[in-house]
């Protein structure tokens, strides 16, 4: 039964996902995709206000892989093993591009790598060609693991923290029909087989564990320098060095609570009170934008700090 | 949502958790937090990529080191009138500060802390107990308003088949305040009176997003 499901398919006939252009597409690409979820089984929820998880999903399934990708169980009990079922959950992240000479172009900035596996992040490609549409399914956690297996690492680049590492190498084959990174496959994210990957009921079964190994494949990426055309050699070397030493000393949560502790203290005291509530408020400002879902740089966010410049 | 749903759901939204809808009678409310202490975890906030530092979103003056406030900065440093303003980092230690050519490097683009620079990374450690682990934590939410403390049951028109996951906010106006109580829908067996309410809307909050045994170092 599987292998006859379209998927993705246009839940809205009397138009083309494809005659949307990038202004007018946000909604109804995350409705295409939501419309899309439900159809196999997920229950889907929407955010309130904009955030930066597009859509949390839900599915009840066996703890023991027996559910199909577009079942939905409603029973307490798997009817094949008769095991408890579970609810399993996914928060999903949506990248939606037209591609460009066959290429899905995107941007994930650093605080959009989060360690909890359940973070899922769904590349939509919405004209695959004029009348197909493909997903990209992804955990944060396959992403990673993805770049370590195939010794590449797209995280060390300094355009990665200034969040503007555009990256071109997805792309799509019209000749053979197939997805990859550079010369790595990638149909195993596809559509279906990447529905299949994110159903899997080991990631909430073992959350602390998969928690531990997502963060332990982020470090091995994410502390390294490369220099680029920026910094120096000896630069890229010492900070290589550093990172190093401080992913050691870290490990013990105490020292950066420690650390973070005495640089308050030594601001505090070589500071004036104004400037230190200046600091103060600039916090509560990172934790509204944390909730309203907008980025620092937006133009929410700068007339925010232009009343909190105000006020001072 | 009616409106009922809709005031507590900005409740949420006021004390950092997000909100969200299907189609039921129910909602979620979800927040990123600190898998050891369960304090919020920010991935807006920035910290120094080299040694872990906070931002302070301060500008300091490369020559005389005082601190000035960045939205308030006419690009000199109100102390010695230089305008060698850098967003750098605050922690004398870190590398960025110690050894001078990484330095040089580093003002040359702005700071650590200008984005210019690629030496900031969104926050990777927990504000109050240091660890590097977080997870989303979330919650079925079914709101019903109630006019007295003796609840009845059939009266709160609950769904059904309920999950296990779901939890009932149960708020009560009195005298102009209003006070609230949590209960598991599928522990709800027969009527009842409730005795020990929630007086703030912090509490329920707190309910679900508990802080556990530590003081936040909240910079």
């Amino acid at each position: 039964m599987t292998d006859e499901i379209i998927f993705p398919k246009n839940p809205f006939e009397d138009v083309n996902p494809s005659e949307f252009n990038k202004l007018n597409k946000k909604h109804v690409t995350e409705d295409f995709v939501e419309e899309n979820l439900k159809r196999l089984g997920w229950e889907v929820f929407r955010p309130f206000n904009d955030t930066g998880i597009d859509r949390i999903i839900m599915k009840r399934v066996c703890p023991n892989g027996h559910t199909k990708v577009d079942e939905q169980l409603h029973g307490d009990a798997c009817p094949i093993c008769n095991a408890q079922v579970i609810e399993i959950r996914r928060f999903i992240q949506v990248k939606t591009r037209q591609l460009k000479n066959n290429i899905f172009g995107f941007t994930l900035k650093s605080k959009d790598i989060r360690v909890d596996p359940r973070h899922v992040y769904l590349l939509y490609s919405d004209n695959t060609s004029n009348d197909k549409q493909d997903f990209l399914i992804i955990s944060v956690k396959d992403y990673l693991k993805f770049f370590d297996d195939n010794h590449m690492n797209p995280f060390a680049p300094t355009s990665f923290r200034k969040g503007n590492n555009k990256l071109n190498s997805l792309r799509y084959n019209p000749n053979t029909d197939k997805w990859s990174w550079g010369r790595h496959d990638w149909e195993m994210f596809r559509n279906l087989e990447g529905m299949k990957r994110i159903q899997d009921p080991n990631i909430d079964l073992n959350l602390d564990n998969e928690i531990i190994e997502t963060r332990a494949l982020a470090n091995k990426l994410q502390r390294v320098f490369a220099k680029g055309s920026t910094y120096s050699k000896e630069t890229e070397r010492k900070i290589n060095q550093v990172l190093q030493q401080n992913l050691s000393l870290y490990s013990d949560p105490k020292k950066i609570v420690q650390l973070r502790k005495s640089v308050e203290e030594y601001i505090k005291q070589n500071t004036d009170e104004v400037t230190f509530a200046s600091m103060k408020k600039y916090f509560e400002f990172i934790k509204t934008i944390e909730v309203s879902g907008a980025d620092e740089d937006s133009k929410e966010s700068k007339e925010l700090i232009k009343e909190m410049s105000e006020n001072e | 949502m009616n409106n009922q749903d809709k005031s507590i759901a900005y409740a949420f939204i006021a004390n950092g958790v997000q909100i969200y809808l299907n189609e039921g009678d129910y909602f979620l409310i979800s927040k990123l937090i600190c898998s050891n202490c369960g304090d919020s975890w920010y991935m807006n906030l920035t910290e120094c990529f080299l040694c872990g530092t906070i931002n302070p979103f301060l500008f300091r003056c490369e020559d005389c080191g005082s601190f000035q406030s960045i939205t308030k900065s006419s690009g000199k440093c109100n102390n010695c009138g230089s305008s060698k303003l850098y967003m750098m980092c605050p922690n004398p230690d870190c590398i960025s500060n110690k050894d001078e050519e990484v330095k040089k490097e580093a003002n040359e683009l702005g700071g650590c802390f200008n984005k210019n620079s690629g030496l900031l990374i969104a926050q990777q450690y927990c504000l109050t107990c240091g660890s590097q682990y977080h997870r989303y934590k979330n919650y079925k939410i079914l709101v019903r308003t109630i006019d007295s403390p003796n609840v009845v049951i059939s009266k709160l028109d609950l769904p059904e088949n309920v999950s296990d996951e779901l939890y009932l906010i149960l708020r009560l106006k009195e005298d102009d305040k209003i006070k609230y109580h949590i209960c598991k829908v599928s522990e709800l067996t027969k009527d009842f009176e409730i005795k020990n309410f929630m007086n703030s809307f912090k509490d329920v909050v707190n309910y679900f997003y508990p802080l556990l045994n530590t003081k936040r170092q909240d910079i």
